[in-house]
């Protein structure tokens, strides 16, 4: 008990009291206007809003494109004959004293130049974009590959058909095989697969010559080899 | 006998030369001009798909919009770029909405008498859609991976790859030519190949394969299943059948039938080419038929639980 009554006494600053009476009187006046505040009803966009907003930034996207597109567009320059056979073609001026030329008036001149860059926008976003939705582009690259094909395989398969052809004579004037059901089902597989083959190299003349297409001729050719071989093991 | 290292190894690394200088020498850098087209059309109830590829590798997949995505490079391939660009004014496409369907096709416009291309030419498909949305693709030489698709897809494809993953449906396939490589495939199944490989694995519903020509390799959930096989000069391996959930008819002329000693198959020898094996656990009614001539039957070993 000593030892408390023998501990100092603070007093708080003079004007603490009166800043802390401003303060409450401060929240008090304010405290109406907080409560508005918090009972303010919730608003959320629609959900349509965000697609617009979408479309518009897509728009605006394909509106730098097209300012970039125009600006790379080339001028060109008709020959000046042209000049000349326009002027043949006109009718001869009545009026022969100099000509006077034309004056466009200085509050025209911008009208002017914003209707050529109306025509000019229209123009390039009507041969830009084909319909709504569609985009088309070019791009180039490069590929390694190796090379398919040379005039030695050619050679092969020149080979390889007159095998076929030896065989298919035999087979012809064989005295015993030119009716044996198991020839005559050999027979139609081979012509199935010449038939497959041709369609094969009629594609790699149109579509060029790559290795799906190579692979697939040499599977042709394996199948084309086996019937072969069948057919060889009759005789 | 002295071994000689040095020798060996001068042998090795002038093979390693060889075949390494070889395969640089052998290379050749093709300029490759490629045209790309975009589209996006909106989704409605009926409306289907169809593609018409020429020399196309076509992907088809699903997302979760009402909108068909359709991504289309055509691409021509040759050491001189100008060719490269020449040949690629071929190439040509069309896509359009005639009511309720979409088509999109590609073509080479054929030369009268005139100069073939010089370059490789290409099409790619990249083509996205809702599940639910029929598809109806025909593609010649190239390839095609179609899948999650859940409702209607009709294929018909000569020399084309065909890779199928997550398909739910009325599935409708004719090849020829092209192998079909398939997983996760349910539903109403119709296939038609022609000398033509066939894998497909985890399939489910009722499943009809007609095939001539070529090798069948298939495994499958184990219930709701029934698989009917009628086949020409082709062989079927069936792996891995997990027991009791469907019974067995198989049947061959001029072949072998092999199956799993577990599951013990009744074999008869029906005449002296025809042999037939049956298995019937009493336990359900899926069945698997299958019935091949010049072919071989192989069940394997199975599944074990």
């Amino acid at each position: 008990m000593r030892a408390l009554r023998e501990l100092p006494e603070y007093e708080p600053p003079d004007g603490l009291w009166d800043e802390l009476g401003q303060r409450l009187a401060r929240e008090r006046a304010e405290a109406p206007l907080r409560r508005a505040i918090r009972e303010l009803p919730d608003h959320y966009p629609p959900a349509a809003l965000w697609e617009n907003l979408h479309v518009q930034l897509d728009r605006d996207q394909s509106e730098r494109t097209l300012r970039q597109a125009i600006a790379e567009l080339p001028s060109h320059h008709p020959p000046a004959e042209l000049w000349e056979d326009i002027a043949a073609g006109l009718p001869p001026a009545e009026d022969t004293s100099s000509p006077r030329p034309r004056v466009i008036a200085l509050w025209q001149r911008p009208a002017l130049a914003a209707g050529i860059t109306a025509l000019l926008c229209a123009l390039a976003w009507w041969t830009f974009t084909p319909g709504l939705g569609k985009r088309a582009s070019i791009s180039y690259s490069t590929i390694e590959v190796v090379p398919l094909g040379t005039d030695q395989d050619d050679q092969e398969m020149r080979r390889d058909e007159e095998a076929f052809e030896l065989v298919l004579g035999e087979l012809a004037v064989h005295p015993l095989l030119g009716e044996d059901p198991e020839i005559q089902m050999l027979k139609e597989e081979l012509v199935e697969l010449d038939a497959a083959r041709e369609q094969l190299q009629t594609a790699i003349s149109h579509y060029g010559r790559d290795a799906e297409m190579e692979q697939r001729m040499t599977r042709i050719e394996h199948e084309r080899g086996a019937v072969l071989l069948a057919m060889i093991a009759k005789i | 006998m002295v071994v000689n290292y040095q020798s060996i190894f001068q042998h090795c690394a002038a093979a390693f030369l060889l075949f390494w200088g070889g395969g640089l020498i052998a290379q050749e850098t093709l300029q490759v001009v490629t045209q790309n087209y975009q589209e996006s059309i909106p989704f409605g109830l009926g409306t289907e798909v169809s593609i018409e590829g020429e020399k196309a590798d076509v992907y088809l997949s699903s997302w979760d919009r009402n909108q068909v995505a359709v991504y289309l490079d055509l691409s021509s391939a040759h050491q001189d770029r100008r060719v490269a660009e020449q040949d690629l004014e071929r190439m040509q496409h069309t896509m359009i909405q005639e009511g309720s369907k979409i088509i999109v096709r590609n073509y080479i416009s054929k030369p009268e008498g005139g100069e073939r291309p010089e370059s490789m030419l290409k099409a790619k498909y990249t083509i996205i859609l809702p599940a639910n949305c029929p598809v109806n693709l025909s593609n010649f030489f190239g390839s095609a991976d179609v899948r999650d698709l859940q409702n209607a897809v009709v294929i018909n494809s000569e020399f084309c790859q065909l890779d199928l993953l997550n398909l739910r449906g009325q599935i409708s396939i004719s090849t020829r030519f092209g192998d079909i490589n398939g997983r996760q495939i349910a539903g109403n199944v119709q296939i038609f190949s022609n000398r033509s490989n066939i894998n497909l694995s985890e399939i489910q519903g009722v499943v009809n394969i007609k095939s001539r020509y070529g090798r069948i390799e298939l495994d499958a959930q184990p219930e709701n299943l029934d698989l009917a096989i009628d086949a020409v000069r082709t062989d079927i391996v069936f792996n891995e059948p997990p027991v009791g959930y469907y019974s067995f008819l198989l049947r061959t002329q001029n072949g072998e039938i092999i199956t799993p000693k577990e599951m013990n198959f009744q074999v008869r020898q029906l005449s002296a080419d025809t042999q037939e094996a049956l298995y019937n656990p009493g336990t359900t009614e899926s069945e698997v038929k299958i019935h091949t001539t010049f072919g071989n039957i192989v069940i394997g070993p199975p599944l074990s639980n």
